[in-house]
């Protein structure tokens, strides 16, 4: 009997994925630039997850010509279909809705506004890496992360991948001093990673001990752990977006394992920390 | 138009009949005339009061232990049990039914929401980050309880003192509203994790504010939004019947358009109670 229920609790996901909706633009990332605009080039990083149909997590990357040498700019958007097409007898969606994800006052992850900041419309080559799309303000009133027109007519090699964070210790860039160290990895029964950091701070926020959680399929929060007389407590700030990544050499980000610590306010705040 | 009100409030019950089927532990008897518990005794009513009372303190030692636990990076996985189990062994020690006292509903409401994530995760595999978004949902329905404690404190103290005027708790449409409001608040993120799930959250939670407009003692001056919120839900599929994601994505849309419409009606009715 307890076999049949692994067996069924082991097909139940398969079969529920069977049928399933392709996503109108496959995992990778798309290179575009922002209308109007000769100088510069906008990237768009897609990642598909299980546990919801058709949506996924995608990066909008400002290239350093746009903002500097060694800046990085980084929006984090939860993607939804808009509607269900037919597109060559698969399920597919060709506009999604995009809402940029930050955290809330409780230090936890989330969308701050009901209203998605952008649309995304797929004029050719729906579901596939050849996908032609083009993304415009969702005029909802909801502006953050920036609601700039974007053209996107090839895909690329993505600047980096999103990967499981590591243990061990994380440096800044440009500094051989340990910034970091992460410690205790565990995996929760969803699959979510969570660890402990020992952060040095910057010259804005103070060091100590931080809690780090996985609160959506590759984005984590990272909160402080206060220590008082009548034990230890999570505190609600700073509130950063964290996210691991390993760079493939372009851009600022180098071929290594790197952890990237990103101000949901202005996505511009971004401390780059390399594994060592 | 008192007449007229009657009948429509009499069609909102039978409807009403109809939804408790779908609307999980709802009550059966839908006419409270002098009040859901003006027929308890005194021994009754305090043996209710005492269990209130000694609700408050479990909470408040809950909420400090999972907070101690946190600070110690306890998984979530472990401070999902201890909330859910603590919870449900509070919640089941009253020999209450969901709709008795508001301290009670909050909780229950919090249990419910936490199955329907669980049901809805085995079917597909859980999204990491949903055991975290439980553990947020138990923290917050704890500190609803605690604040309608209040509100139930009043009402038993008018049962105990035999006053007909709060014979009806005060609080049923506030408490009605907030629980939809922080279902379409915590949606937002959800609905990337598990777009069906979310749809059911928002579904009960709306069912629970019809619920509770319909025990409240002025529910004849919100016949008609009785009857209106009534024939919406039940157009709308049970959880289980959705065709997709993003057929559950369309519909949350609808169910959070069908809510503000709601939110604004009972506010207008209240302002013209008022006025009169």
């Amino acid at each position: 009997m307890k076999s049949l229920i692994s067996f069924l609790f082991l097909i139940m996901p398969m079969a529920a994925l069977a049928g399933s909706f392709v996503q109108g633009l496959p995992d990778g990332a798309y290179h575009g630039k922002f209308r109007g605009q000769k100088k510069g080039t906008v990237n768009f990083i897609v990642r598909g997850y299980a546990g919801c149909d058709g949506c996924f997590i995608a990066y909008k990357l400002k290239t350093p010509e746009l903002l500097g040498d060694r800046t990085v700019d980084l929006v984090a958007y939860s993607a939804l279909p808009m509607e269900s097409v037919n597109v060559n007898g698969r399920l597919t969606s060709k506009r999604y809705s995009l809402t940029p994800i930050g955290v809330d006052s409780t230090g936890d992850l989330t969308l701050p506004n009901d209203d998605p900041s952008l649309i995304l419309n797929i004029s050719k080559g729906v579901g596939t890496r050849d996908a032609e799309f083009t993304i415009t303000s969702a005029q909802s009133g909801n502006r953050l992360g920036g609601v700039e027109s974007m053209v996107f007519l090839w895909s690329r090699e993505a600047p980096f991948e999103i990967i499981q964070p590591s243990e061990g210790q994380y440096r800044d860039v440009g500094s051989s001093k340990v910034a970091a160290t992460v410690t205790s990895l565990k995996t929760e029964e969803d699959g979510a990673h969570s660890a402990h950091i020992l952060w040095m701070g910057n010259i804005r926020q103070e060091g100590g001990d931080f809690l780090l959680k996985e609160r959506l399929p590759g984005v984590y929060t990272f909160n402080a752990i206060s220590y008082r007389g009548e034990g230890n407590q999570v505190r609600n700030m700073p509130a950063f977006i964290v996210m691991f990544v390993h760079g493939n050499g372009q851009f600022c980000f180098e071929k290594q394992d790197m952890m990237l610590m990103v101000n949901p306010v202005n996505h511009v705040d971004v401390s780059k920390m390399i594994l060592k | 138009m008192k007449l007229f009100k009657m009948k429509s409030l009499s069609f909102a019950l039978l409807w009403v009949a109809g939804l408790s089927m779908s609307v999980a532990h709802a009550q059966t008897n839908l006419e409270y005339p002098g009040g859901p518990h003006s027929g308890m005794s005194d021994a009754e009513v305090k043996k209710l009061d005492a269990w209130a009372q000694n609700t408050q303190l479990q909470l408040t030692r809950l909420e400090n232990e999972v907070s101690f636990d946190q600070g110690e990076s306890r998984s979530d996985s472990e401070i999902k049990k201890k909330l859910y189990d603590g919870i449900k062994e509070i919640a089941g020690d009253s020999g209450l039914k969901p709709g008795d006292l508001l301290l009670h509903q909050s909780l229950y409401a919090g249990i419910t929401l936490c199955d329907i994530i669980d049901v809805e995760g085995l079917k597909k595999g859980a999204t990491p980050g949903e055991i975290g978004e439980q553990v947020s949902i138990l923290k917050q329905t704890i500190t609803m309880a605690k604040k309608y404690y209040i509100s139930d404190q009043v009402y038993v103290n008018g049962l105990l003192e035999r006053r007909p005027e709060v014979h009806f708790n005060n609080q049923l449409i506030e408490f009605g509203v907030e629980l939809t409001q922080f279902m379409m608040k915590q949606s937002r993120k959800m609905i990337a994790m598990d777009a069906s799930a979310s749809y059911g959250m928002i579904k009960w939670s709306l069912g629970v504010l019809n619920r509770k407009i319909l025990d409240d003692d002025r529910n004849v001056a919100f016949a008609n939004t009785i009857t209106y919120l009534n024939q919406k839900l039940g157009a709308f599929p049970e959880m289980e019947n959705l065709s997709s994601d993003v057929d559950a994505i369309a519909k949350i849309r609808d169910l959070k358009n069908l809510a503000k419409e709601i939110f604004s009606e009972i506010a207008m009715t209240q302002k013209s109670l008022v006025q009169h």
